[in-house]
């Protein structure tokens, strides 16, 4: 018993910087110290940041979708005049599911060979009153594909740009249930975030008309080593300067299978929080005294605390989630806001390194989706906890 | 006879007593008065501030749990000091007890009737809780969120920002409507009017989307539209939940304004027949 408490008294001690991180809304505090590692050099940093958008899909996430979709096409093949028609692929909405769908579906559907009818749209019409006309217009059967009744694959690689929260914006989403199960000799591919696809489960019961749906699986340590070695092999990035904060349930394991099963769990297994959280700990440590020469290290992995929040900033935030792009007048139509007002937020957001933005369209900066969503779901918005 | 003399020795005797406890109150105890107040005080205002402070910075399910806890703290403070100072001054033994307890019951039965019972009425309503802080209610006219539970009476911010300070004892005699008990949500009313000639499935479908595409509202719990012929005309109405209750009129300004956009692009006729004399409330 004693010796029980003892242990249990090391935990406490040894996981004391964490546990009061939690606490802790300053995301200026430095919840780990590591003195002995810098900045990065800028050539460095852009070297790094140019290889992360480079990395291919997670083979974890792609081998992940072709089986479901194996699964769920051989069913509608065998029982096709009755059986589901469509399959939806689900996944936390900062993972980027219209490139994982594209990575994944590419070479299955050359195993099928069956027409394919892509939505093929890089983006949410810029005019929402469009939306419906523009779908019916790539996916009716009336439109470009005639009336055959032939079997075809239709892939809509992300459901959130056929809908925007708005008077106008959920008629895109009227169709699709319409035409969803109206003809079953089409099969539907649908990729959605998960915080999407709940609000439309809530508004429109979208999930009746669709038939199975998939939630991409979280990843596991191991899978995210392999998917970041061609930068930890290029960058020759050391993992022998981490913190031993790992508890003792590692201690055979060697300092890189600590830090990524470390990884995997403070990124909830998504992989693009994972990027952004291994990016994030890379530190630069000096070899000689000139300052020259350096190599880089990590530090323990670690999801950033997030600032206190108004509540109209997670009001602009649980939309960007809702529809994980947004240009600014699809984020004031969305909010009900004007532009101007919708705009002071987002600098404000950007400054805080919670949103960023690319040309017109921001997005939420996926290194706060864990610590957002606890924070939103806790202030009554709907985010599924599937994923969780 | 016997009886009556029985009676003016124990006035006489308490009387005496009250005279001996006057007796002992010295400047020293009264110095010790004065900063077990002041003490009091400051230990109020802090419990106040840091409550109410502590209960902004928690998740918002958790906001009026922790503001209701207030009164508590509130009357603890308060029963304590009382007990001090009556400890300092009146030697609370059993005889010192009875001969104050007549004397101070009959002076506050007729001068602070009203405070006592709106003191009563507090704690009473500490238990039976028709309001608590954070609560939004109506008593007589006035309608708002309780933002302090005092030792007398409650403090209510209506809409307009006004603050309205009623005493407890009016739960003995009003009705107290309190729209989310406890609860962070409040069910939001509003209301929408149109001729008789309108299309209802029209406007139901507009009213249903609207409320589903507000940021403010809770879509967990229902969303109703309800309708009612009236002389005028058709009275919709659209029953639904803010996120926070704080929100409510926030959220019903944003409803009625993105609704009265779709109504126009619609066409929608409103009544025209509108008689000065009878509200639509008829």
């Amino acid at each position: 018993m004693t010796r029980l408490f003892h242990q249990f008294q090391n935990l406490l001690f040894n996981s004391r910087k964490f546990l009061l991180s939690q606490f802790s809304t300053d995301p200026t505090e430095v919840q780990e110290p590591e003195n002995s590692l810098t900045q990065l050099p800028e050539d460095t940093a852009s070297l790094l940041s140019e290889m992360a958008r480079d990395l291919p899909s997670n083979r974890g996430d792609v081998e992940a979708i072709q089986t479901a979709l194996d699964e769920a096409f051989a069913e509608w093949l065998d029982n096709s005049e009755s059986g589901d028609n469509s399959l939806l692929i689900l996944s936390s909405p900062v993972t980027s599911v219209s490139r994982i769908l594209t990575d994944s579906i590419s070479d299955w559907l050359m195993e099928k060979k069956v027409p394919l009818r892509p939505l093929e749209w890089l983006g949410r019409p810029k005019n929402t009153e469009e939306i419906v006309h523009k779908l019916r217009q790539q996916l009716g059967r009336g439109g470009l594909g005639g009336d055959s009744k032939t079997s075809e694959i239709v892939v809509i690689p992300n459901l959130s740009w056929c809908y925007l929260r708005c008077f106008e914006g959920l008629e895109g989403i009227d169709y699709l249930q319409d035409v969803l199960l109206q003809d079953n000799s089409r099969f539907w591919v649908i990729a959605s975030g998960l915080v999407g696809w709940e609000y439309l489960n809530y508004v429109s019961h979208f999930k009746a008309y669709c038939g199975k749906s998939f939630i991409l699986p979280k990843l596991v340590g191991e899978q995210l080593q392999t998917w970041l070695a061609p930068i930890i092999s290029e960058l020759e990035i050391k993992f022998d300067k981490l913190n031993n904060d790992f508890g003792d349930f590692d201690r055979n394991k060697d300092p890189q299978t600590k830090y990524f099963d470390r990884l995997a769990r403070v990124s909830g297994g998504v992989s693009s929080v994972a990027l952004e959280i291994f990016l994030d700990s890379i530190c630069y440590e000096l070899i000689d005294s000139d300052h020259q020469s350096g190599t880089l290290q990590v530090k323990n992995p670690r999801s950033p605390n997030l600032s206190r929040l108004l509540p109209d900033e997670l009001y602009l935030l649980y939309s960007l989630l809702l529809h994980e792009d947004l240009t600014l007048s699809e984020a004031a139509d969305s909010l009900g806001d004007e532009i101007s007002l919708v705009r002071s937020k987002v600098y404000t957001l950007r400054r805080k390194g919670i949103i960023e933005q690319r040309g017109n369209t921001i997005t939420l900066n996926p290194i706060h989706y864990p610590r957002l969503k606890s924070e939103l779901s806790n202030n009554n918005f709907i985010i599924s906890d599937e994923d969780d | 006879m016997v009886i009556a003399q029985s009676t003016g020795n124990a006035a006489k005797e308490t009387a005496e007593k009250t005279q001996e406890l006057i007796a002992k109150i010295t400047t020293g105890k009264i110095a010790q008065a004065f900063i077990a107040v002041i003490f009091a005080y400051i230990l109020l205002k802090t419990v106040d501030k840091l409550v109410i402070w502590l209960s902004e910075q928690v998740a918002k399910e958790w906001r009026l749990q922790i503001k209701q806890f207030l009164p508590f703290m509130r009357m603890m403070v308060l029963t304590i000091t009382t007990i001090f100072l009556m400890n300092l001054f009146l030697n609370l033994s059993r005889d010192n007890l009875v001969a104050v307890t007549g004397t101070v019951a009959v002076a506050l039965g007729f001068a602070f009737k009203d405070y006592v019972s709106s003191i009563i009425a507090g704690i009473i309503g500490l238990f039976e809780a028709p309001y608590r802080v954070g609560d939004r209610i109506q008593i007589e006219d006035f309608y708002g969120e309780v933002v302090s539970y005092g030792l007398r009476g409650i403090r209510l911010k209506t809409p307009e920002d006004n603050i309205v300070t009623i005493p407890h004892n009016k739960i003995w005699t009003d009705a107290v409507s309190n729209s989310n008990m406890g609860e962070l949500e409040a069910q939001v009313i509003t209301n929408f009017y149109f001729a008789h000639s309108v299309d209802v499935d029209l406007v139901k479908k507009i009213l249903y989307r609207i409320a589903y595409t507000s940021k403010y509202t809770h879509l967990k719990l229902p969303i109703l539209v309800i309708m009612e012929e009236k002389r005028w005309g058709s009275l919709f109405q659209l029953k639904s939940y803010p996120l926070d209750a704080r929100d409510e009129f926030i959220y019903k300004t944003d409803l009625t304004t993105r609704a009265k956009r779709a109504f126009a692009k619609y066409n929608l006729a409103y009544p025209i027949y509108f008689n000065q004399e009878n509200d639509f409330g008829d």
